[in-house]
């Protein structure tokens, strides 16, 4: 189990996309998620990890060793693709097996460590089945035992939920983190998907354009967004303009912090961003309130509706178990209210 | 750590199937028309050029040429559509039986192709009875139009297969937007499906016509000398001891070859780069037909059966009936394999060994060729690709030629010459066999290995070679069939002990054996549709792809 | 427990294909080895040497097997597939390094080209003295071939299907008259082939010679209905399988063969070409040669002793279907139904050795003109 050490990363591809400079400490045995949007550069970081890529500049080290001229299948690693890429002219037990094969195990050790991990992994039944014969959720569970096989240091996970349904997926990263805990090994994963590395990890790296925008628990990240990217990426955080304001002018202000802001733009006083998620913003009549926008969509989600006001040219996202003040749908939009922040749920970026 | 030391090591590998094939073809190739070049200088290559015989002789292999393609893309393309649309049972050996005709040795072929083609042929009896007539009303085997068909029954099976390989590809989504979107039938053709397999379409032609630009035995016999192509010309040289013409004339038609050789080379690699056959190509059912449709077909069917399969029934008749006793007899299958100074036996044994030997080399020289594809040095893939299928392009006399006076003669040795002349003859095919797999590889599969702990021997022999075995073993089967099939070389160089089955035909047709020639010509067709009926077994992708 | 499979040794795979190899290559290698031992003598023929005869198996060792006996080689007859021009080809290709000792079969035509002379070696046998000299004189005067055999080449046709009583204008085949018959004539083509070119060599002579018109005439006026596959195999094939095909260029022997394999009188007859009151044929004379640099000289001149004695001879007859180059010989009784030098005037007397080989690329070519016109 590794201690893992990306110092200054940097890659730059031929057609201009460069990825860094990246500098992340992950601790031995614990579960590291990386998020961000597609082409954020998670997938060129992991494989710079696994050795398939060089770096242009910085290191990568295991345990405090420099292993930039060590070859992928000597730095004990294993990975889960997320096309699984199982062996197709093997079965099961043979997939399990290839890593400790390669290694020169004898049968029977070969045998009683497939035998535990089908155990762990729950797919005991299937070591005779062709690779055909197999469903996905049962492929990724075989990629997994097999990624397992030879106790690597480092488990690497690329996105390899992304092709399941949504059921099957939330089992399988539970499955993925008991698993993981359970080993002590220590693991990058890669995802795209919010409420999944929020479910599983111990501390999440998020990418944006080949940089670590902010890296941290997910508590942290959800309650304390460092920057707007972070902010706006995770939750569709709200990114509000406002400037300051002498405390107990008129309405409208927000306080954060003993200070007074109001939403908009005023080109004689210093502009300060701030952000609210959406849950934490609460609609009410648009004489209660406040501050007064315009709902201008809505949006009918799983387990609630999703509006969109505008407030001084600004749009806020706003998340609300039922249509507010009794509207229906049809004639909400268009309808005035007013909005305001739970307390404490804002917080200024800088 | 190893990295430096492994970076020379694919150089290494693939550098020696290259000085192979550059020591086989380039160098005997060019010894011989260098030597005819520089050293007769009797013969001025300039008269030879210019004179009336050559331009006659150049005309009309061009002519030839080009009506062939287009006898074969017209009686061919209808035959492509058919293949894909329609699903019918036993496909997969119609498709085995078409690959027949390409590898069949054309001394067979011109034999069972006279035979009922040719005046007193089957069609000819046939006329001559629904007429009345007691003297030959039909001969088309002799003369351009003999020509022409006996090149077309070559290579509409090639086009077939190529063109409905890549009309499988053709999702049908494609075609039915283009229905929905209000487009007619001829739109439809013109704008999606013609454009779709123009490439493919494209590729057959030129192989086509590299085929018959070269072809040898069927202009020899079917000519009767008034049509000469270049070939006919440098065989005649070489025949004469005329080095000095004979070079000259190859100098002409290596140019054109590789011409067209590498139009072929770029067109098909534009090909190859499409995945493999789409599951939602549209497909019909024989009983959806109309009844119209239905008629159209069997017209269509029935020409083509009897140009295609005609002459391999001819020849397989002429292995069981005696034309002098006009009887039938298995007299000819028991020659084959008695072991007589005349017996069957000796070439039977020799055409196995020596096309087993070809092929394992073949393989073995194919799968490094068909790596370095996947190396992004620049030049290494482009030169590899076009030494692999430089034999496709150079006349056959003249390399036999040459590997006989440059190889065997001043090294004595005679049954490896003939072996590597086999090779080389099955090398294209096998390779671009191995190639489309080794590209197709999945390279996450390749990761997981390496990740997985395999060095680079273990990830070879026990992820890559498995992943390849199909490819393989597709190429393998296809370097066998044109292997035991091979005879300029061998009949040049050939001792008696080492002579083919496809040699010893020869022999037998010269004593008047013709039961005999009949019954090694039809053990010649079975061990390739064998072969061929395995590849379909084994493979997944179909033939058109591969080529 | 199930049974979990191991992984197979990849030594193993590796380990067979190399055996199988090696076997492949070793079991060759023996093949080929043990031809060559004892010392062999090698001679390098056409595809047709000999093979006529009632038992093509065993006549090499019926007719060689004595020689083998007396000097302890092993003689190798090796029939190549080709015609005798195909011959000289193959040993101007192994000119730097020969392999054979003895040729057969390069006739008074070929002898003419330079290149056979250059891959032969002049040798004057003991036995020549029992070789007609006439034979020698059409042949070789410089001895680098001694006859062998020899025939007439001539037209041949089946009686049942073309006879004098049925056309009587073939009784005196000229060549006016073999014009008109042009699309039921197969002749060979004269590059490939020793009759075609005898056949090409009548014509010439007898238009130059006899008729003073240009030779090239004829050939025009036939062009378009005329046959000429490649060689005599071909060309017999089309003859005997096409009832339009009435004519073949072929051996004035033939009808012998027929009589002797089916019975006499023998269906085949032989058609000379006829000019003024004269039949006339091309005599063919084939002669046995020393190949120059030959591996074993001394045991090859032995051999060429060998085959010009009756202990040879006596087999041409029936086995080749030629006239043997010895006249001591009896022949067996059928060659009465052959055509005899005697019978016809030889047109090689017409067309001096030196004007043909003169003129013979010259002539080729221009065939090829008219042929391709």
């Amino acid at each position: 189990m590794v201690q893992l050490e990306l110092v200054n990363l940097k890659r730059i591809f031929p057609d201009g996309t460069r990825v860094g400079p990246i500098s992340l400490l992950i601790d031995d045995g614990e579960f590291m998620t990386l998020l961000g949007p597609s082409g954020s550069g998670k997938t060129t970081t992991l494989r710079m990890i696994a050795g398939f890529i060089e770096p242009g500049e910085g290191s990568v080290k295991f345990d405090g060793q420099d292993v930039n001229s060590v070859l992928p299948r000597d730095r004990n690693i294993g990975m889960v693709f997320q096309s699984i890429a199982l062996f197709p002219n093997m079965n099961v037990f043979q997939n399990i097996a290839f890593g400790p094969e390669m290694d020169g195990w004898g049968h029977g050790q070969v045998v009683s460590r497939v035998e535990e991990l089908a155990d762990l992994l729950g797919i005991r039944t299937l070591l005779m089945r062709k690779i055909t014969e197999i469903s996905g959720g049962e492929g990724q569970r075989v990629a997994l035992a097999r990624a397992l096989a030879r106790a690597p240091g480092l488990l690497l996970l690329d996105e390899p939920l992304s092709a399941l349904d949504p059921h099957l997926r939330v089992r399988l990263q539970r499955e993925i983190r008991r698993i993981q805990k359970e080993l002590g090994i220590t693991t990058i994963y890669v995802t795209h998907n919010q409420d999944e590395a929020f479910s599983i990890s111990d501390r999440i790296a998020i990418l944006d354009d080949g940089v670590i925008k902010q890296v941290g628990t997910p508590g942290d990240i959800y309650s304390n967004p460092a920057n707007a990217f972070v902010a706006s990426f995770i939750g569709d955080g709200n990114v509000i303009t406002c400037f300051e304001v002498d405390s107990q002018s008129n309405g409208s202000t927000i306080i954060v912090e003993n200070k007074s802001y109001r939403i908009g733009i005023d080109s004689s006083k210093p502009l300060v961003k701030i952000t609210v998620k959406p849950e934490d913003v609460r609609i009410s009549d648009a004489t209660s309130g406040t501050m007064v926008g315009t709902i201008e969509s809505i949006v009918r989600l799983v387990r609630n509706w999703e509006l969109g006001i505008i407030i001084e040219g600004q749009r806020i996202i706003a998340l609300s178990e039922v249509i507010p003040n009794g509207f229906t749908e049809s004639e909400v939009v268009g309808q005035q209210v007013s909005i305001s922040f739970e307390e404490d749920s804002v917080r200024i970026l800088t | 750590m190893n990295n430096k030391r492994w970076k020379f090591f694919p150089i290494l590998v693939i550098s020696i199937p290259l000085l192979l094939l550059i020591g086989f073809i380039v160098y005997p190739v060019v010894y011989v028309i260098l030597r005819g070049l520089l050293l007769e200088l009797d013969t001025n290559p300039f008269e030879v050029l210019t004179s009336v015989l050559t331009y006659r002789a150049f005309t009309f292999n061009i002519v030839e040429t080009l009506l062939s393609v287009g006898l074969t893309v017209l009686l061919g393309l209808p035959g492509a559509f058919l293949f894909s649309k329609i699903k019918f049972r036993g496909k997969g050996i119609v498709q085995a039986l078409l690959i027949v005709p390409f590898i069949l040795p054309p001394i067979v072929v011109v034999v069972g192709f006279i035979r009922v083609f040719g005046s007193n042929g089957w069609l000819d009896s046939i006329a001559m009875q629904m007429l009345g007539s007691s003297t030959s009303i039909i001969d088309l085997s002799s003369g351009l139009v003999g020509i022409v068909l006996a090149h077309a029954f070559y290579n509409i099976p090639l086009v077939i297969l190529m063109v409905s390989a890549s009309l499988n590809q053709l999702d049908s989504e494609l075609e039915e937007s283009a229905e929905i979107l209000g487009a007619t039938t001829f739109q439809k053709y013109r704008r999606i499906i013609l454009p779709h397999i123009l490439p493919s379409l494209l590729v057959a032609s030129l192989l086509t016509a590299l085929f018959c630009f070269v072809s040898f035995p069927i202009v020899l016999t079917l000519g009767e000398s008034r049509y000469k192509t270049l070939e006919i010309m440098i065989y005649d040289s070489f025949l004469a001891v005329d080095y000095g013409r004979a070079s000259a004339i190859a100098m002409v038609q290596i140019i054109i070859t590789l011409m067209i050789a590498y139009s072929y080379f770029r067109i098909s690699k534009k090909v190859t780069q499409e995945g493999s056959s789409s599951p939602f190509s549209k497909k019909v059912s024989l009983g959806e037909l109309t009844l119209k449709t239905k008629a159209v077909l069997l017209f269509y069917f029935s020409i083509l059966i009897v140009l295609v399969a005609g002459p391999i029934i001819a020849i397989i008749q002429a292995a069981f009936y005696n034309p002098y006793s006009h009887e039938y007899t298995l007299s000819g299958i028991e020659n084959v394999f008695s072991s007589g100074t005349m017996g069957g036996l000796t070439p039977l044994i020799n055409s196995i060994v020596y096309a087993s030997l070809a092929t394992i080399l073949a393989v073995l020289l194919a799968i490094p060729l068909a790596y370095s594809r996947r190396y992004r040095f620049s030049w290494i893939p482009e030169v590899s690709t076009m030494l692999v299928l430089l034999p496709l392009g150079i006349s056959s006399i003249t390399l036999a030629y040459g590997l006989m006076i440059a190889i065997a003669v001043p090294l004595e040795i005679i049954w490896p010459v003939i072996v590597i002349a086999q090779t080389l003859i099955g090398l294209p095919f096998c390779a671009k066999s191995i190639e489309s797999s080794v590209m197709k590889m999945d390279e996450a599969l390749l990761e997981q290995a390496d990740i997985l702990g395999a060095s680079r021997m273990q990830r070879l022999l026990y992820v890559e070679l498995p992943l390849l075995t199909p490819g393989i073993v597709v190429g393998a089967v296809f370097a066998f069939a044109m292997a035991i099939g091979e005879m300029s070389a061998t009949l040049f160089i050939a001792h008696p002990q080492n002579y083919t089955l496809a040699v010893v035909i020869y022999t037998y047709l010269s004593a008047r054996r013709f039961v005999d020639a009949g019954a090694a010509a039809l053990i010649l067709v079975i061990a390739c549709v064998l072969s061929f009926i395995i590849i379909d077994r084994l493979s997944e992708s179909s033939f058109g792809e591969v080529i | 427990m199930a049974k979990y499979p191991r992984r197979r040794n990849p030594r193993m795979i590796i380990s067979i294909v190399v055996i199988t190899i090696t076997i492949l290559v070793a079991s060759v290698s023996i093949m080929n080895f043990y031809q060559s031992e004892p010392l062999t003598l090698k001679i390098y023929t056409y595809d047709s040497f000999l093979i006529w005869g009632p038992d093509p198996e065993g006549i090499d060792e019926i007719v060689f097997g004595p020689f083998e006996r007396r000097y302890n080689v092993n003689v190798s007859i090796e029939r190549l597939q080709t015609d005798a021009t195909g011959i000289i080809t193959r040993l101007a290709a192994e000119s730097s390094n020969p392999v054979a000792d003895v040729v057969i079969g390069i006739d008074n035509i070929l002898i003419l080209k330079e290149i056979t002379k250059s891959v032969l070696e002049p040798y004057i046998s003991l036995n020549l003295n029992q070789i007609n000299s006439t034979l020698v004189d059409y042949l070789d005067p410089e001895h680098y071939v001694t006859p062998i055999d020899f025939g007439l080449v001539t037209l041949i046709h089946s009686l049942s299907s073309i006879n004098s009583t049925s056309n009587p204008d073939i009784q005196n085949m000229t060549l006016d008259t073999l014009a008109e018959y042009a699309d039921a004539l197969v002749t060979e083509n004269p590059h490939l082939s020793s009759p075609g070119l005898a056949f090409l060599l009548s014509e010439i002579a007898i238009s130059e010679k006899l008729l003073h018109q240009d030779w090239e005439d004829w050939w025009v006026t036939v062009n378009a209905d005329i046959s000429v596959p490649p060689g005599w195999t071909e060309a017999w094939s089309v003859w005997y399988e096409s009832p339009s095909r009435l004519f073949l260029n072929s051996y004035g022997t033939d009808p012998a063969y027929s009589a002797y394999f089916y019975g006499a009188p023998p269906d085949t007859a032989a058609l000379p070409l006829h000019h003024n009151g004269t039949d006339y044929a091309w005599m063919q004379v084939e002669g046995i040669g020393l190949v120059k640099n030959s591996p074993n000289p001394d045991i090859a001149r032995l051999f060429i002793d060998y085959c010009l004695s009756e202990e040879v001879q006596q087999y041409i007859g029936v086995n080749q279907w030629m006239l043997p180059a010895n006249p001591s010989v009896n022949l067996d009784p059928v060659f009465e139904f052959a055509l005899h030098p005697e019978e016809v005037t030889i047109l090689n007397s017409l067309l001096p050795q030196t004007e043909i080989a003169a003129n013979l690329d010259l002539w080729l070519d221009q065939w090829d003109l008219i042929r391709t016109g």
